[in-house]
């Protein structure tokens, strides 16, 4: 049985890792496990282990790249710390030792770095296997290194008092500015989504980048864009997911309001423009105006459709996925038939219409059940 | 006054409570009930925050399901425990709020001045205690035209000299233009400032007049 502080960080944190990302991991294992046979693809990740483990360089780069995946981990870590059912956390840990605390958090890195732990290990016992000896001695120095480093990080930030008054440039910069309800989703992101936002716009940008470069040979053809404008709003979908949640937790409020439905919509839809302007710009200096126009509206109407499934489905990362990749496949159906002018007044529509009946009825609302006395 | 028809509100197969049939009259209502009875489901139901089944009617005419926006404009709300984005000051809250329920320009000013909000109202919520976040939410649910006002648990939390100002508020609202209050609180409401607060007790799922 887990010790309880054990038992609470991992059902804090390594749980929520896990389900924030997997669509991440799922794709990584895919591109792992995809382009062969399981013989080759073995035999492919023996002989890269094997190569990073006798050269130096690449060593150092593997080491990189799971330095910059222990740093997702703390930006990870350090927002859910500071989240406000996460605050008792201030008060209570910090009554163990400094080593009980330091092994809980050791255990929790452990838990979230499985996945590169697993590939690691397996590359040490290459590296052993093949008389790498002291490759497999600095691998298993640094993995620990990364993990006790983590425990020292997550164990000062718990330490460290929190300032709740340090507020991001942006807010500051338009702290003058009234704030209609359309922008609060936009400020919560530039607040505390800002790597996130980053991520999926340089994603975005690849996704625009890659498309074309896979469909080179066909890229004058308005479908090719479309196809790029499909991809780029499911890759918005862990973005569309947070804003429910934000307007489920800080927003209960607005259901309170005298605004009709129409302008709650209108209100959405504003939402998502302004977090596609990026998008926009890019389709402006690439396509024809018109052309650009039409594809803003078509990927913004895809947007707004998996946005809306979310009040009818209501917060379950697993139907919403599930509901973002069906919805995918038949979009991308229509696209081949070129029928884009069509399918955008469909989602408008129909995003309108999940909208406007599900609204008022709560498929969730757990600060209410929380809350309820 | 206000109308519960076949009100019904349940979590997944659990009915949390059921009121077949309820008229108020304006007045001031004191809702008591033990932890966990349902006071707060039925207050965010009549704000219009959870679905349930059935409907609540104001003046026999406004009804929560057919006249959403009009029935909003109507009732004011003020949570138990407040929960707003943590960037956003009072002051653009309560912006907010003036705009949607078209409230008068000058209400906001003698409001934060009456509950003495003046010096914290520009910073972010997040810099705000848990009492400071009351009374915002109070003093949203004073704001604009309201016919009937729901306040849920507004006692605890606030400082002493901030409840005398609320019980004086009530009073006036009341008074001066016949607004229905609902409170729910463990506490009775204070009788030397609110002397003919009627009590309605919430038990066994449904709501009884005591």
């Amino acid at each position: 049985m887990l010790k309880p502080l054990t038992n609470i960080l991992l059902k804090i944190f390594a749980k929520s890792f896990y389900e924030a990302h997997a669509p991440i991991f799922i794709l990584i294992l895919y591109i792992i496990v995809a382009p062969g046979p399981p013989e080759s693809i073995i035999s492919f990740h023996k002989s890269l282990m094997l190569y990073f483990v006798a050269k130096p360089l690449i060593m150092m780069i593997v080491f990189g790249v799971l330095f910059l995946y222990t740093i997702k981990c703390w930006h990870f870590i350090a927002g859910k710390i500071h989240q406000v059912h996460q605050q008792f956390l201030f008060y209570s840990i910090n009554s163990y030792t400094k080593p009980q605390q330091l092994i809980g958090w050791i255990i929790l890195q452990t838990a979230v770095s499985i996945p590169v732990l697993a590939y690691m290990l397996f590359s040490i016992i290459i590296a052993i296997s093949n008389q790498y000896f002291l490759s497999a001695l600095i691998i298993l120095i640094y993995l620990a290194a990364l993990l006790l480093l983590s425990a020292l990080f997550y164990t000062w930030l718990i330490h460290k008092q929190i300032n709740e008054s340090k507020s991001s440039w942006i807010l500051k910069l338009t702290k003058r500015f009234k704030k209609p309800l359309f922008t609060l989703y936009i400020y919560h992101v530039f607040d505390n989504l800002k790597i996130k936002y980053l991520i999926i716009k340089f994603l975005s940008y690849l996704i625009i980048i890659g498309v074309f470069l896979l469909f080179a040979d066909v890229k004058t053809d308005i479908r090719v864009a479309a196809i790029a404008m499909l991809a780029i709003a499911a890759s918005h979908s862990m973005l569309i997911l947070d804003g429910r949640q934000f307007e489920v937790t800080f927003l209960t409020f607005t259901k309170t309001l005298p605004i009709s439905r129409l302008k709650f919509f209108i209100s959405q839809l504003a939402t998502y423009s302004v977090q596609l302007l990026p998008e926009l710009v890019w389709l402006l200096f690439n396509v024809s105006p018109t052309q650009a126009l039409g594809l803003y509206i078509f990927c913004l109407s895809i947007v707004l459709v998996f946005a809306n499934s979310l009040y009818l489905i209501g917060l379950d990362q697993e139907k919403y996925m599930k509901t973002v990749f069906f919805t995918f496949v038949i979009i991308f159906m229509t696209i081949l038939f070129k029928l884009m002018c069509i399918l955008t007044l469909i989602n408008l529509t129909l995003a309108y219409l999940i909208f406007y009946f599900n609204y008022y009825k709560f498929k969730e609302d757990p600060l209410a059940l929380k809350y309820d006395d | 006054m206000i109308q519960l028809q076949n009100f019904k509100k349940s979590y997944g197969q659990y009915t949390a409570l059921q009121i077949p049939e309820l008229h108020l009259e304006t007045g001031i209502y004191w809702i008591k009930g033990v932890n966990g009875s349902g006071k707060s489901t039925l207050l965010k139901s009549m704000a219009g925050m959870l679905s349930f089944q059935g409907d609540i009617l104001i003046n026999n005419q406004t009804s929560l399901k057919k006249h959403p926006v009009k029935y909003r404009k109507m009732v004011n709300f003020s949570e138990a425990e407040p929960l707003f984005p943590t960037f956003i000051t009072g002051l653009e809250m309560i912006d907010l709020f003036v705009s949607a329920k078209n409230a008068p320009a000058t209400q906001k000013e003698s409001l934060i001045e009456d509950l003495k909000m003046q010096h914290y109202i520009q910073t972010p919520v997040s810099s705000y205690s848990s009492g400071m976040l009351k009374k915002l939410s109070i003093l949203l649910a004073f704001i604009g035209n309201p016919s009937i006002i729901l306040l849920d648990e507004p006692l605890i939390t606030i400082d002493t000299d901030s409840l005398k100002v609320l019980y004086s508020l009530i009073h006036k609202e009341h008074n001066e233009k016949g607004t229905t209050f609902l409170i729910t609180s463990h506490q009775p409401l204070d009788p030397a400032y609110l002397p003919n607060t009627k009590a309605l007790l919430v038990e066994e799922q449904t709501l009884k007049i005591s």
